[in-house]
């Protein structure tokens, strides 16, 4: 553990006065990969976004020793361009950018969609939806990637294309990674710790194994039990 | 079938007055949708796509006023405009600019309107995506027109259909003037009162061929938008 990457303190976001997340405490650190689990509806997503920026806390703050363009954020549903498959990773490097299609080249072929590469965007199935946006997000030199469920319309060749793509990306450049999951076996996979979420709190924390293996509160073992039997 | 024969070799004869109402109607129409569109669609796109203060009344308002009653926009236009109207110096009553400027009081609303809905549906997704990888403001703004350029190519021909068909606020501030202010809806209006239904008919023929054009137009440009 480093320095801290954010510090929620009193971290509150309502909607219409139904309080969605509340996060009295937290401290994420750097150089540790964090997966977020829960149910639908449980908060994941709406910290991924307080932490992005997206949307603004209702109350309490975040510090962030990160500045904004050294975040990406991919959302749930991300937004399929109908330009060519090549031109939406283009489109996404900066103006004055050296390479472009070569720079997008690569990162269509690490995603395996390099085949897909004059198709329109807007008309490729999910997974390969997913797969583009990931790529998309992997031009870059970010320092932290904040992902919302990265795999969750993948296959299982696409899944290993996706995380195969996001291993390779955080050796280049020393990123640090939050994201959320549903799919366990993924957090176990990729994240060093792994933070529960029931009704907008974060019910339990701790190192992946332990967590994944030996939960400690009774609503993440009511949820982890599915999951273990399967 | 006998009026429908007459208004036929009407139309394809030498009448200078049918020629000069066709021009009027186009002239008017086009100009106002234009104008309509300039205004009405950016306005629209930042108002689907951002959130800020009052957001929600300045919907109430728009769609209100998308609902304004012709007559009483052209009733508006005509106090405005009159000889004792706070312009009334620009001397623009029974103009065809002041039926222009009536159309677009009537257009922009609408077009603000829809062109409102159509990208608050698509707005959310696209921009926590291209905000996501740091895209700047103005090229996601580009973005998003460009995204819902088939249903913005919707609201123009519909904006230009509704400013063809107009006859309640043209005629109040247009006066129907004889090779000056008459329209295909207001010469129809009056051709019928007169019971001189081959010139009815005639204008009718042609405000449905204009119709079909445009919405082939219309078509044909979604299609190759699409593509």
């Amino acid at each position: 553990m480093t320095e801290p990457l954010f510090v929620l303190r009193d971290l509150q976001k309502s909607y219409r006065g139904r309080v969605v997340l509340d996060i009295p405490q937290l401290t994420l650190y750097s150089g540790q990969s964090y997966a977020l689990i829960g149910a639908n509806g449980s908060g994941k997503s709406t910290l991924l976004r307080l932490l992005a920026g997206m949307i603004a806390p209702t109350a309490g703050s975040i510090e962030s020793c990160y500045p904004p363009q050294d975040i990406a954020y991919l959302p749930q549903k991300p937004y399929a361009f109908s330009f060519s498959v090549l031109r939406n990773l283009t489109m996404a490097l900066p103006a004055g950018a050296a390479d472009k299609q070569t720079t997008a080249l690569a990162a269509l072929k690490e995603v395996g969609l390099d085949s897909l590469q004059a198709a329109r965007g807007d008309r490729l199935s999910g997974g390969e939806s997913q797969r583009l946006s990931v790529a998309r997000l992997l031009m870059g030199k970010q320092r932290l990637l904040l992902l919302d469920e990265p795999t969750s319309a993948t296959d299982i060749a696409g899944n290993e294309l996706i995380e195969s793509a996001l291993k390779n990306y955080r050796r280049r450049h020393h990123c640090d990674l939050i994201f959320a999951t549903h799919a366990l076996s993924q957090a176990a996979r990729m994240a060093d710790q792994v933070l529960f979420f029931a009704g907008g709190r974060i019910v339990e924390q701790g190192e992946t194994a332990r967590l994944l293996h030996h939960p400690q509160s009774a609503e993440c073992q009511a949820f982890l039990r599915f999951w273990q039997n399967s | 079938m006998e009026h429908f024969i007459d208004a036929l070799s009407l139309l394809f004869g030498e009448n200078s007055e049918l020629r000069r109402i066709i021009l009027v109607t186009l002239q008017m129409s086009l100009t106002s949708t234009s104008i309509s569109v300039l205004i009405g669609m950016p306005l629209g796109v930042l108002i689907g796509s951002r959130r800020f203060p009052g957001k929600r009344h300045i919907i109430r308002i728009t769609q209100t006023l998308m609902g304004l009653p012709p007559v009483v926009a052209g009733l508006i236009v005509f106090l405005i405009l009159s000889r004792s109207g706070p312009l009334g110096s620009l001397k623009l009553l029974y103009t065809v600019s002041a039926m222009v400027i009536a159309q677009v009081v009537l257009l922009t609303p609408i077009v603000c309107g829809l062109t409102t809905s159509l990208v608050a549906v698509r707005a959310p997704q696209l921009l926590e995506t291209t905000r996501g990888f740091g895209m700047s403001r103005r090229r996601e703004l580009w973005l998003l027109l460009f995204e819902s350029r088939i249903q913005l190519i919707s609201v123009m021909m519909m904006a230009f259909g509704r400013a063809i068909a107009e006859v309640g606020a043209v005629q109040i501030v247009g006066g129907n003037i004889q090779f000056k202010t008459r329209v295909m809806t207001t010469a129809i209006m009056l051709e019928t009162n007169k019971g001189n239904f081959q010139y009815a008919v005639a204008l009718g023929v042609v405000l449905l061929l204009i119709s079909l054009i445009v919405n082939s137009l219309a078509q044909r440009m979604q299609e190759d938008a699409d593509d």
